[in-house]
């Protein structure tokens, strides 16, 4: 039995694409006269940017020092207590060992799987095959109200799967169990470290 | 042991690159534990070579590299393992010491796996060491018509590979001199003692080197 259609709806679709932004053409920029007096404040601008870069610069390279020793000394300490120390202090600096990962490859994550297993876990997200999706849009957009009209062979393949690996929430507590080999999962799961 | 230490199958390394940039008059200021190489103006590249038969080059992005000529890249493997190294694919038209064009080359500046060893831990002084047991220290290149020596790159055996050199001091004056060459673009300041981390993210291995290179029109510090 067919439903008949008795309204017209708006695609659902065409109702969430975004409208084209307009193109901006490039000028050529031109220079204008400029004072002494702005001119005083435009070298003094450009001199504090450059400034801020090297500081940046500065930081950026004292940051990674103070962290890799921070991972070391975290896990010295890890290893005595038997448990995850959580937030600690470096001097004037506090330093936290984050619940949190980087994205890693399938292979990668084999890799940790494998050496430690029960540390990866592998999430689904569901997506729209885009190909399928604009060839019958109209009708997606229908079947979504109504259900109706897509060939059995494109509606099998409309929805992708997209496979995703991480590491468990948690991980960070549970290095003591793996005993020598908690150095070389902390390393290969690289929890996030921040510093304030 | 590492558990990524084997390297036994093709998995992708993204290349341990500089992005913290100083201005080069900073120069002067750095200490006795940082080495420079020359910064070339190529396209970063990673070589996986897999013993003596087959090679892949890949760009910084995970893709293969495109428009390469043909290089004899297995020569440079010593064992029949897995050998990787970053370096820079020079495609951009460059003009080289000469004043002539300097193209399709490659210049290595890492090795990450060697011997099938994947060489996490290992410090870039002691990575700097190998590199130059493996190929030598010639600065002179003899082809069929000529010889040419260079004063910025070490000259490898096989045909259109070079290997940055290592500088330990000067590197202002280095930079200053540098810069003069078209194909140079600056320095590369790496950490001598800095230990080699995993690479299977794009962003990796960055709290250890920095760069300082000279303006042009689309760059400016």
């Amino acid at each position: 039995m067919q439903k008949s259609k008795t309204t017209v709806k708006a695609n659902l679709f065409t109702s969430a694409k975004k409208t084209t932004p307009v193109k901006e053409t490039k000028s050529k920029v031109i220079s204008l006269t400029i004072t002494p007096e702005l001119e005083k404040h435009v070298k003094a601008y450009v001199e504090a940017k450059s400034q801020c870069k090297n500081w940046d610069a500065k930081l950026s390279i004292e940051e990674g020092f103070i962290k890799d020793k921070a991972r070391d000394l975290y896990l010295e300490e890890y290893k005595k207590q038997g448990r995850n120390i959580g937030s600690f202090k470096l001097g004037d600096v506090t330093v936290s060992i984050q619940d949190r990962y980087p994205k890693m490859t399938d292979d990668v994550a084999t890799i940790i799987a494998e050496n430690f297993p029960g540390v990866i876990e592998s999430d689904t997200e569901y997506l729209f095959n885009q190909e399928i999706l604009k060839k019958h849009i109209e009708v997606i957009s229908d079947a979504l109200q109504n259900a109706e009209g897509i060939p059995e062979a494109d509606l099998a393949v409309l929805i992708e799967a997209k496979e995703t690996v991480n590491v468990k929430k948690g991980t960070i507590d549970t290095l003591a169990q793996y005993g020598e080999q908690m150095t070389d999962l902390f390393y290969a799961i690289a929890p996030i470290v921040s510093m304030r | 042991m590492n558990i990524f230490e084997q390297y036994s199958d093709f998995k992708y390394i993204y290349p341990p690159r500089a992005e913290v940039a100083i201005a080069p008059g900073l120069l002067s200021g750095l200490g006795k534990e940082w080495i420079a190489q020359p910064k070339y103006n190529g396209s970063c590249a990673v070589l996986f070579i897999n013993g003596q038969s087959e090679y892949k080059l890949f760009n910084r992005k995970n893709e293969e590299l495109s428009l390469q000529n043909p290089i004899q890249y297995t020569a440079l493997n010593d064992s029949d393992k897995y050998m990787v190294l970053c370096g820079e694919y020079l495609n951009k038209n460059k003009y080289g010491e000469n004043g002539k064009p300097f193209n399709h080359k490659f210049i290595i500046w890492d090795i990450l796996v060697w011997r099938g060893r994947y060489l996490i831990g290992v410090t870039f002084e002691s990575r700097l060491t190998l590199l130059y047991e493996l190929f030598g220290t010639s600065r002179g290149f003899v082809s069929e018509n000529d010889m040419i020596i260079f004063n910025h790159l070490i000259a490898t055996q096989v045909e259109n590979v070079f290997m940055a050199p290592a500088y330990l001091d000067n590197y202002s004056e280095l930079y200053n001199e540098i810069i003069q060459t078209d194909l140079y673009e600056g320095l590369i300041l790496k950490k001598a003692n800095a230990k080699l981390e995993p690479g299977f993210r794009e962003r990796n291995n960055q709290s250890w080197q920095i760069k300082a290179r000279k303006p042009t029109l689309n760059y400016n510090f």
